[in-house]
C-alpha cells in the first residue's frame, strides 16, 4: 500500500517537473533562436561605473583594466572605485594607482557593498545611467554598449549582462562554468517572462532616476542585487537582460567557500521573498511581477529541494544494501546472478521508469541546448562529462544549499552573512 | 520592450507546456499499462512452466523409487535446475512488484508461486529421504516487514546453494502470506518467531545469521553436507 502511494506521488512529481521543463524549454527555443541582428545605439549617453572594493588586491587591476579597454567612448564613461572603510591597504594602493588614468577613487568611510555604492551614486554620479562591477569581475569590451540598448524603453529600470566564469582552473571552478552558462539562459528566460529578480554585481546597469525613485540599494540587505531587482519590478520598472552582453567573474575555488556564497544567495532570495511577499501577493500593487511565473519559480525551487532527500534516500538504500550484501554474503558473481539482475531491471520497468526516461531525455536536451545557445559549439566529450558531473553531483549540492538557504531565510529569518574574510 | 512578451504570451507558454506534458503523460501511462498488461501473462506463463517442471520431477521421483546412484543423480540434478528456475521466477515476481496496475492479478501469482515453492520443498524432502539424505533441504520463513536482514539471509542461502552445487536446496517463503499451508507449517513446527529455518524437515532454527554462521548451523544439523568438509 505504501508502495502505491509512493509510486503515485512520484508520478505526480514527475508530471510537474516535466511541465516546468517544457515551459522553460519553449521559452529557451524562442530566446535562443530569435533574430540575432545586433541592435546598435543611436547615441552614446554618459555612463558611470562603480566598482565597490573590499580586499580584492591585484584582482582589482583586472576589473578596472577591463572597463578601460571597453569600446564605449572614453569621454562618456566615468569610473568610480568605491572603497569600504575596511578595504585593505593593498587594494587601496591598487585603486589609487589608477587615478592617473582618470579613475575616481572614493573613500566612502562606510562599510557594506550597498552602502558604498549608494554613497557614490548619491554624492558623485551625475550621469543618466550607472553600472556596477564587482571588483573581482571583468566587463567584456562590448558590454556597456549592449547593455544600454534596452534603456530606449523608458520603463526599463535595470539591464543585466550574462555573467560567465573567468578562466576556470580547478575542478570546483570548472563545474561552476556550466552552472553559470545555464544561469545565463535561465536569467534571459526570466527577463523574457518579466520576472528577472536579480541584477548581479558583475555588470548590471541601472537608470539612476529609477534608483533614486525607489530609494537606492537596501543597505541592510546582504543580497542587494536581488533586492534591487525585485524592488524595481514591484515599482513598475522592467528588469531586462542582454544575453550577448558578457561580464566575467572569478568564482570560488573551494567547495566550502562556494557553499557559503550560494547559501548567502539563496537565503537572501528567501529573505527578499519574505520581505516583498505582501507586495507580490497583493492584488493590485505587485508592479510588473507575474504571479503565475512566481508560482513556477517556487515550484522549481521546491523540487530542487525535495529531490535531494529523495535521491539521498535511494542512494543511501543502495549503498546500505550493497554494504550488507558484501559484508554478510561476500562478492557473489555468476552468470545466474547477472541474468537475474537483468531480469529484475526488465520486470521492474513501469510507468515511473518511463517518466524517468522522459525526464532524463528532455532534461539533458535542455542542458545541451542551453550550452549550445550560449557557447555556440559543444565539445562532445568534455561537455558531456561536465554535464554528467553537473547533473549527478552539483545539482545535489545546489539542492542542499537551497535547503540551507530556505531554513535560514524562511524558518530562522536570518541571512547567511558575508564574512569579512570571505570573498563573494 | 523588444524582446519582452506580455503576460498573455506567458499564459500561452504555460498552456503549451500543459499540452506537451499531457501528451507525454498519456504516452507514459498508456505504455506503462501496456507493459503491465504484458507482465502478468508472462509471469503466469513462467509459473505454469515451472509447475510443469515440478510435476515432471515429481513423476520422475515416483518412477525412480529405488536408491540407485543413477536415479538419485537424475533427481538431484533435476532438483538443482528446478531450483534455479524457481529463483529466476522469484526475481521476476519481486521485480514486477513495483507495478501496482494489476495488483490483484499479481497477488494471485504470488500466492500460486508460494504453493509451488512449498511443493518444491516437499519434493526435495521426498528426494532427500529416497536418496538417504544426499541433499540438505532448508525452508526459510521470513516476516513480510521488520526484518531487513532477512533479504541478506535469503541471498546467503542462494550463495551457499551455488557453492554446494545444489546439494543444499533452499526454499524461501514469506511467512505472512495468506495461504493455509504456511499457517499449518507454523503450528506443526512450532514456529513462533522469524526468520526461522526448517532444516531437513525436523530441525528448526530461529534468528538471523551471516554466511559463516549459517554454514556452521547447517553443518551442525547435517555434517555430511559437502561444504562442511
Amino acid at each position: 500500500m505504501h508502495n502505491m502511494y509512493a509510486q503515485s506521488l512520484l508520478e505526480i512529481m514527475s508530471i510537474l517537473v516535466l511541465f516546468l521543463l517544457f515551459f522553460w524549454l519553449f521559452i529557451y527555443f524562442e530566446i535562443l533562436r530569435e533574430d540575432k541582428a545586433e541592435e546598435e545605439l543611436k547615441s552614446y549617453p554618459k555612463v558611470a561605473l562603480v566598482i565597490p572594493t573590499l580586499f580584492e588586491g591585484e584582482d582589482l587591476k583586472l576589473s578596472i583594466n577591463s572597463v578601460l579597454a571597453s569600446d564605449y567612448p572614453k569621454d562618456k564613461i566615468k569610473i568610480y572605485v568605491a572603497l569600504n572603510r575596511s578595504t585593505d591597504r593593498k587594494t587601496r594602493k591598487v585603486a589609487y594607482s589608477f587615478e592617473k588614468k582618470g579613475v575616481k577613487v572614493v573613500d566612502t568611510g562606510v562599510n557594506g557593498k550597498a552602502a558604498v555604492m549608494n554613497y557614490v551614486i548619491k554624492n558623485f554620479v551625475k550621469e543618466e545611467f550607472v553600472a556596477t562591477l564587482d571588483a573581482d569581475s571583468m566587463a567584456d569590451r562590448k558590454m556597456l554598449r549592449k547593455l544600454l540598448v534596452p534603456f530606449r524603453n523608458k520603463n526599463v529600470g535595470a539591464v543585466t549582462p550574462s555573467v560567465a566564469v573567468y578562466k576556470p582552473k580547478k575542478a570546483v571552478q570548472l563545474i561552476q562554468k556550466y552552472d553559470y552558462i545555464f544561469s545565463i539562459v535561465l536569467r534571459k528566460a526570466f527577463s523574457y517572462v518579466g520576472n528577472l529578480m536579480v541584477a548581479p554585481g558583475p555588470g548590471s546597469m541601472f537608470r539612476v532616476s529609477a534608483l533614486k525613485k525607489i530609494g537606492y540599494f537596501d543597505e541592510k540587505n546582504i543580497t542587494e542585487d536581488m533586492e534591487i531587482a525585485i524592488h524595481l519590478l514591484t515599482e513598475g520598472y522592467m528588469v531586462e537582460n542582454v544575453i550577448d552582453a558578457f561580464s566575467y567573474t572569478i568564482v570560488p575555488d573551494k567547495i566550502s567557500v562556494l557553499f557559503k556564497q550560494r547559501s548567502r544567495w539563496y537565503s537572501g532570495f528567501f529573505y527578499n521573498m519574505m520581505k516583498y511577499r505582501k507586495t507580490i501577493m497583493s492584488k493590485d500593487n505587485h508592479g510588473l511581477i507575474d504571479r503565475s511565473i512566481m508560482v513556477m519559480i517556487f515550484t522549481s525551487v521546491f523540487f530542487s529541494i525535495v529531490a535531494l532527500p529523495l535521491i539521498a534516500y535511494y542512494i543511501y538504500s543502495w549503498i546500505l544494501e550493497g554494504f550488507f550484501t558484501v559484508t554478510n554474503v561476500g562478492v557473489v558473481f555468476s552468470t545466474q546472478t547477472l541474468w537475474q539482475t537483468i531480469l529484475a531491471v526488465g520486470y521492474s520497468f513501469d510507468v515511473l521508469s518511463l517518466f524517468g526516461i522522459f525526464l532524463l531525455v528532455f532534461g539533458l536536451y535542455s542542458l545541451f541546448f542551453s550550452l549550445k545557445g550560449v557557447m555556440k559549439r559543444i565539445d562532445a566529450i568534455k561537455d558531456t562529462i561536465g554535464i554528467a558531473i553537473y547533473v549527478t553531483l552539483f545539482s545535489y549540492f545546489l539542492g542542499m544549499t537551497w535547503l540551507y538557504g530556505f531554513v535560514n531565510g524562511v524558518i530562522f529569518r536570518k541571512r547567511v552573512m558575508w564574512k569579512i574574510a570571505n570573498r563573494n | 520592450m523588444e524582446n519582452r512578451k506580455s503576460k498573455l504570451e506567458n499564459r500561452t507558454k504555460i498552456t503549451l507546456a500543459l499540452l506537451a506534458v499531457a501528451l507525454i503523460a498519456s504516452l507514459a501511462f498508456s505504455a506503462g499499462y501496456a507493459i503491465a498488461n504484458l507482465k502478468v501473462p508472462i509471469l503466469q506463463n513462467s509459473l505454469t512452466l515451472d509447475q510443469q517442471s515440478l510435476e515432471a520431477l515429481s513423476l520422475t521421483t515416483a518412477i525412480g523409487t529405488s536408491n540407485t546412484s543413477t536415479s538419485c543423480a537424475i533427481l538431484e540434478s533435476g532438483l538443482g535446475s528446478l531450483n534455479q528456475q524457481l529463483q529466476t521466477l522469484n526475481t521476476e515476481i519481486n521485480a514486477a512488484q513495483t507495478d501496482t496496475t494489476y495488483a490483484q492479478d499479481y497477488q494471485n501469482i504470488v500466492n500460486q508461486f508460494a504453493y509451488t515453492r512449498l511443493d518444491y520443498w516437499l519434493l526435495a524432502q521426498r528426494i532427500g529421504t529416497q536418496c538417504h539424505n544426499a541433499i540438505l533441504n532448508v525452508l526459510m520463513l521470513y516476516p513480510q516487514n521488520g526484518c531487513s536482514n532477512c533479504v541478506y539471509e535469503g541471498e546467503e542461502l542462494s550463495y551457499l546453494e551455488q557453492q554446494s552445487n545444489y546439494t543444499l536446496v533452499a526454499t524461501v517463503l514469506n511467512a505472512n502470506i495468506n495461504i493455509s499451508p504456511v499457517q499449518a507449517i507454523d503450528k506443526m513446527y512450532n514456529v513462533t518467531d522469524y526468520p526461522t529455518l526448517i532444516i531437513n524437515e525436523n530441525n528448526t532454527y530461529v534468528g538471523y545469521e551471516n554466511t559463516a554462521q549459517l554454514k556452521n548451523t547447517l553443518c551442525q544439523y547435517d555434517p555430511k553436507f559437502n561444504l562442511c568438509k
